[in-house]
């Protein structure tokens, strides 16, 4: 299985990682007309048709997308719940409701050893003695840590 | 063709404009959906209000305005969008078919005798191409703002609004880096989405009052030469009242003829919601991913098939768009 490789641990709330790669945006937004609205000479800009042009092309696309994204997908999304508990209760990072329970660097050993020996947190912070499984289960609440 | 005017008006041949104009690509678009024939027909009722144009004159120009807006003379107008940057070709193509069907209308023969009315004296009077364009691109961008963007927007925000509210019990995973995080509920999830529109709509909204100042009456340098007193605020007036529209004269003409900073703020407001929008796309296409071997949290509607090769794949073409 591939996994991310920790490369520069995130000192936060979470302690977990975070890929160390660039960001690139695929964005290319149109700058005709601001390049037009900049030329205007003394008591006139003459750049106007492309101006309005740019425009309004960019107005009547948002708008359309807007409608065409609204009425073939967003009215008919649904949540697929069963995936939704399975990645929920899956998820190491609910040991960050332990924090104020047995702190910060201690929560940290259970995700640690979770993730490396591919336990669950109630597995990993049983078998190191920070809490019993009573304790795990009024402390690690999923509808209680939003 | 009405483009060619009778031989003794000595206006321009439009033709000419056409042949040095001709790039094949960007029309304009069609006179029947702009603003410029409603211009030109609230310059011709100011006029004759104003005591500077003949009744008869601005009737039949307010007559043939109607044709070019019910569609009737939309092949007269061939020329494109990259003409000289202050529209005078558009304005003067447009000046020309009004004086020349007037002159049909009046029961004269194309090509022959005088129209009475003339594109210059007549059409253009109190105007000059260098505030007549920036006015209908103020009209187009107003309208088309709010007549089109702004209701798409607040379609889509309604459906999430309303979507959110079934979504509100269901709490699942948070990611940030692409990586697991802390619980937050579908419906949160959805409530962001729902927040960026709402600040996308209003953004879009402040920017409609400086988009409403009209230049019309600021003639050729912002002066207002050759305009009888009280044009501006009169024209402005009346086109507020064919349009429907709070348009309103601009406090400073030489502002409305040499900058166009409110079509700079609108573009701005435009951005900033195309980015909400990408956002938006791309959060609902992740959480969409799979079936089997993505994040899978939601499910979008399967709208077509996604390839020519895998059988039953289905892409989030949407959100893609």
């Amino acid at each position: 299985m591939n996994r991310v490789r920790p490369l520069c641990p995130a000192k936060s709330i979470l302690r977990k990682t975070r890929p160390d790669h660039g960001l690139r945006t695929g964005d290319r937004l149109r700058c005709c007309h601001y390049i037009g609205a900049m030329q205007g000479h003394f008591q006139l800009n003459v750049f106007k048709p492309v101006i309005i042009y740019n425009l309004l092309m960019a107005a009547r696309l948002l708008g359309d997308a807007c409608i065409s994204f609204n009425d073939n997908c967003a009215i008919r999304i649904e949540a697929n719940e069963p995936f939704i508990k399975r990645n929920l209760e899956n998820s190491l990072m609910l040991v960050t409701s332990l924090n104020t329970h047995i702190g910060y660097e201690n929560a940290a050993k259970i995700a640690k050893k979770a993730h490396a020996e591919g336990s669950t947190l109630r597995e990993a912070a049983i078998a190191l003695g920070l809490l019993t499984s009573e304790q795990f289960d009024e402390w690690v609440v999923p509808s209680k840590m939003i | 063709m009405l483009r060619f005017p009778p031989i003794n008006t000595g206006a321009r041949k439009p033709s000419d404009q056409i042949e040095t104009l001709r790039s094949g690509m960007a029309p304009c678009p069609k006179r029947s959906s702009g603003p410029l024939p409603s211009l030109k027909k609230a310059a011709a009722i100011t006029n004759r209000d104003l005591g500077v144009l003949s009744a008869e004159k601005a009737d039949l120009i307010g007559k043939v305005c109607d044709e070019i807006l019910a569609g009737k003379l939309d092949d007269q107008f061939p020329l494109v969008v990259w003409q000289t940057g202050s529209g005078t070709q558009s304005n003067m193509n447009l000046n020309e078919v009004i004086s020349n069907r007037a002159h049909v209308l009046a029961g004269g023969v194309l090509g022959e005798g005088k129209s009475p009315v003339h594109p210059n004296d007549d059409v253009n009077k109190s105007q000059s191409s260098n505030d007549t364009f920036p006015t209908a691109m103020s009209i187009a961008a107003y309208k088309m703002v709010v007549d089109v963007t702004i209701p798409g927007v607040e379609k889509l925000r309604d459906t999430l609004a309303v979507k959110l509210k079934h979504l509100k019990n269901i709490v699942k995973i948070g990611r940030t880096h692409l990586m697991d995080a802390t619980p937050l509920t579908l419906g949160q999830e959805f409530s962001g989405y729902v927040s960026q529109l709402e600040h996308g709509i209003r953004a879009l909204r402040n920017t409609l009052p400086p988009l409403a100042e009209l230049a019309l009456g600021g003639t050729a340098v912002g002066t207002g030469i050759n305009t009888p007193k009280g044009y501006s605020e009169t024209v402005a007036k009346q086109i507020a009242e064919i349009s429907g529209y709070p348009f309103v004269t601009a406090a400073n003409k030489f502002e409305s003829l040499a900058a166009h900073d409110a079509m700079v703020e609108t573009s701005g407001a435009l951005k900033t919601l195309a980015v909400s929008l990408m956002k938006i796309g791309n959060d609902t296409r992740l959480l969409a991913s799979g079936p089997r071997c993505g994040i899978g949290e939601i499910h979008l509607p399967e709208n077509e098939p996604g390839s020519s090769i895998m059988p039953g794949k289905v892409n989030p073409t949407q959100n893609e768009a």
